[in-house]
């Protein structure tokens, strides 16, 4: 392949969603021009929130889901809990996109938008510590990741700075205080049982979630107004999305061109040059197919979506996939696990209430195998979310037999408080939980569809339990009754925290990226999604795929000035 | 279905179910949302609270005076939920019919606005408010 001489762009940016804006602000702002590619249409913040304020009058069908739709053509997406009218317009197409898991083994659960998951997420936020980064040092689970805390801590900080988190500092050593924003106040409730939990159990800690969502206003965007449903958009900005936030600022510096409606198919590599030449795109909506040049790529496409133009874009130099001489690409797919959930009555309080709709909640951070030694019979860890509410009248239709008057008082009075603690585990990687591309089926652009194989294994089965366990145990000691657990694993990626199969490591034979998230052996090539991670902690990942991507975009312009790429 | 739906969410001192057009809203999940199966299991659950009403009050069930029309339902739902597996129908008709007054109810415009405390830019939160400021839920 000719090497193009004068590449159209310093740089493609490949996904527009949480990395892929990262990615395209950071390198616009140190000057070079970038194009962003996205498969999915473009939504105009704000204009193109269709579900924003709508009132519960307006919602089709009283909220119902519209069973023969979803049933045709959102089979998979349906399952995810900001999936529903309001939203409808984010998702993918399952229909139009399929994949494959022959045991239905992994929800995929994917946007169809310019910003990606960022308008959807849940926007939970936290930072990574060395116990997380040295894990699979220390049990061998894993390669070893290739940075530790101090390489990443001031891009946290850096990131955090940028989009705002609120939260509270509560100097824990395995879950470092950010650059917090006033906290979202915990309810009376949730106060009760934090109050409880630090008497009663050392070293356990009920704390508000750490969120992405501003309490005041920062950086141009105005706090939140507490209407509730982040995921349906925010026209004032108030959390933290490519179109609130870094797709501003990328188009600010004059330097981006967004192209929305373009579906990458293969990178194309150039043996001589050792360097990533061009990308072949195709219009999902005419099917044109259209070749794109650039200084460098930066792959943000998401965990799946990286992975698979990585395997579709094999060559002479690279016949297992693009950058996979170790092997490892397209293996050590994790995803959370959340399979306990635990709810109960707290008694009492029955005349305080709440003003506002807080679209946050409350987090439970890791309190197991914070030492060497092991305590329990599971390595790693787990922490909870949820949150403490008065019942609404949608939780309390069958809770009597009663009707007339006196059922209408009753659901239209605030029920009783209820808390709800939810387990979220971290998953270990494992060689054969992975991606492949199936060439005998092709999906409508003529590219090699996904093949999932995942399962959780005995480590995962054994948090889960004890995560039940444990919180049964704390919410009794805090006086709560009706307490009950609800264990059933969940299907991969239902947690949407879908990352490996691209992992970072200090050894090319075992691993696809370096410590920059620089392809081993392709210089102008990184990874900086989820598909980057050697192991997935217990804590939501998004802040750290953005510390990740802004480090790495640090680096790039870095070595693009000096020449090296 | 207008009776019952008022039967459940009888007019008070706030709107009840048939000012706040539930009973359009039955319609609307019945033509357009329910499966022919569904509307035929719908129709069998309205025949059976008319059939009941006809056998003990000797009159269909929309000439009974709102308390008997409510009476009839709860012996019904008695009498469903007593009946344990062998009057599934009966039992499923009547936890739907719950269910749909209610969702119908509660998000119409007329309860959110009435019946419930609508507030859809609270500009702020409290985790530690008093119930006697507003004494309703919020609609949400």
């Amino acid at each position: 392949m000719p090497l193009q001489e004068n590449p159209e762009f310093h740089a493609i940016v490949i996904g527009s969603g949480i990395t892929g804006g990262w990615a395209a602000k950071e390198l616009t702002e140190k000057g070079l021009s970038v194009l962003l590619l996205e498969r999915g249409k473009m939504i105009e913040h704000g204009k193109d929130y269709r579900g924003e304020h709508m009132p519960p009058w307006q919602i089709p069908f009283g909220g119902l889901p519209l069973r023969d739709l979803y049933d045709r053509d959102y089979f998979i997406q349906r399952k995810s809990y900001a999936f529903d009218e309001t939203t409808r317009h984010f998702w993918n197409n399952d229909r139009l996109n399929p994949y494959l898991h022959e045991n239905n083994e992994f929800n995929w659960m994917r946007t169809d938008t310019v910003g990606g998951r960022s308008l959807v997420w849940g926007r939970h936020v936290y930072r990574w510590s060395d116990l997380d980064f040295s894990a699979n040092a220390n049990d061998g689970h894993g390669v070893d990741w290739p940075i530790r805390y101090t390489d990443i801590e001031p891009w946290y900080r850096y990131v955090e700075r940028f989009i705002g988190v609120s939260g509270q500092a509560e100097q824990l050593p395995h879950l470092p205080d950010g650059e917090f924003l006033p906290p979202m106040e915990l309810n009376v409730a949730e106060e009760h049982i934090r109050g409880c939990i630090a008497r009663r159990f050392p070293g356990r800690l009920l704390t508000p979630g750490r969120l992405a969502i501003l309490t005041r206003a920062h950086n141009g965007r105005a706090p939140c107004h507490y209407c509730g449903p982040c995921h349906r958009g925010c026209s004032t900005g108030s959390y933290f999305s490519t179109q609130s936030s870094t797709l501003p600022a990328a188009i600010k510096t004059g330097k981006l061109t967004l192209k929305s409606d373009v579906v990458v198919e293969k990178l194309n590599y150039d043996p001589e040059r050792a360097r990533i030449a061009s990308v072949d795109v195709i219009d999902t909506r005419t099917h044109a197919r259209k070749r794109h040049t650039a200084r460098m790529v930066f792959l943000c496409a998401s965990t799946v979506g990286s992975t698979q133009i990585l395997l579709n874009s094999s060559s002479e130099s690279f016949p297992n996939g693009l950058g996979n001489r170790s092997g490892a690409l397209g293996r050590y797919l994790m995803d959370h696990t959340m399979a306990s959930s635990t709810t109960a009555i707290v008694p009492g309080m029955l005349d305080r209430y709440v003003y506002g709709n807080r679209p946050s909640g409350i987090y439970l951070p890791r309190f197991r195998n914070l030492q060497p030694e092991r305590e329990v019979d599971f390595v790693r860890g787990y922490g909870y979310q949820g949150g403490a509410k008065r019942m609404t009248w949608q939780n309390m239709i069958h809770a009597t037999s009663d009707i007339g008057e006196r059922y209408k008082d009753r659901l239209s009075a605030p029920g009783p408080w209820s808390i709800r603690l939810v387990g979220l585990g971290e998953c270990l990687p494992y060689r054969t939980n992975a991606i492949t591309l199936n060439h005998r089926k092709l999906d409508r652009f003529g590219v090699p569809q996904v093949q999932f194989a995942f399962s959780y294994r005995e480590n995962e089965h054994r948090m889960v339990r004890d995560m039940a366990t444990q919180a049964e145990v704390m919410l009794r000691s805090a006086g709560c009754m009706d307490i009950k657990s609800h264990i059933e694993m969940n299907t991969g990626g239902d947690t949407i925290h879908e990352m490996g199969t691209a992992r970072m490591g200090r050894d090319p034979q075992t691993s696809v990226l370096n410590r920059w998230n620089q392809v081993h052996d392709v210089p102008n090539l990184f990874v900086t999604d989820g598909s980057c991670m050697a192991s997935s902690s217990c804590v939501n990942p998004s802040l750290t795929y953005m510390a990740l991507t802004a480090r790495a975009a640090d680096y790039a312009a870095k070595e693009f000035k000096a020449g090296r790429i | 279905m207008r009776c019952i739906c008022e039967a459940i969410i009888p007019e008070t001192d706030t709107p009840g179910a048939t000012t706040a057009r539930v009973p359009d809203f039955i319609k609307l999940i019945y033509d357009d949302w329910f499966t022919a199966e569904e509307r035929r299991e719908f129709l069998s659950g309205l025949y059976i609270v008319d059939g009941y009403a006809r056998r003990r009050h000797s009159q269909s069930f929309i000439r009974q005076p709102l308390s008997i029309q409510q009476d009839i339902f709860r012996s019904l739902q008695r009498e469903a939920e007593e009946a344990q597996d062998r009057n599934i129908d009966l039992r499923e008709f009547v936890a739907t019919i719950r269910e749909l007054v209610v969702t119908g109810y509660f998000m119409s415009e007329a309860a959110s606005k009435n019946t419930l405390a609508y507030n859809p830019a609270p500009m702020s939160y409290e985790g530690d408010y008093a119930l006697d400021n507003v004494n309703k839920q919020w609609t949400y």
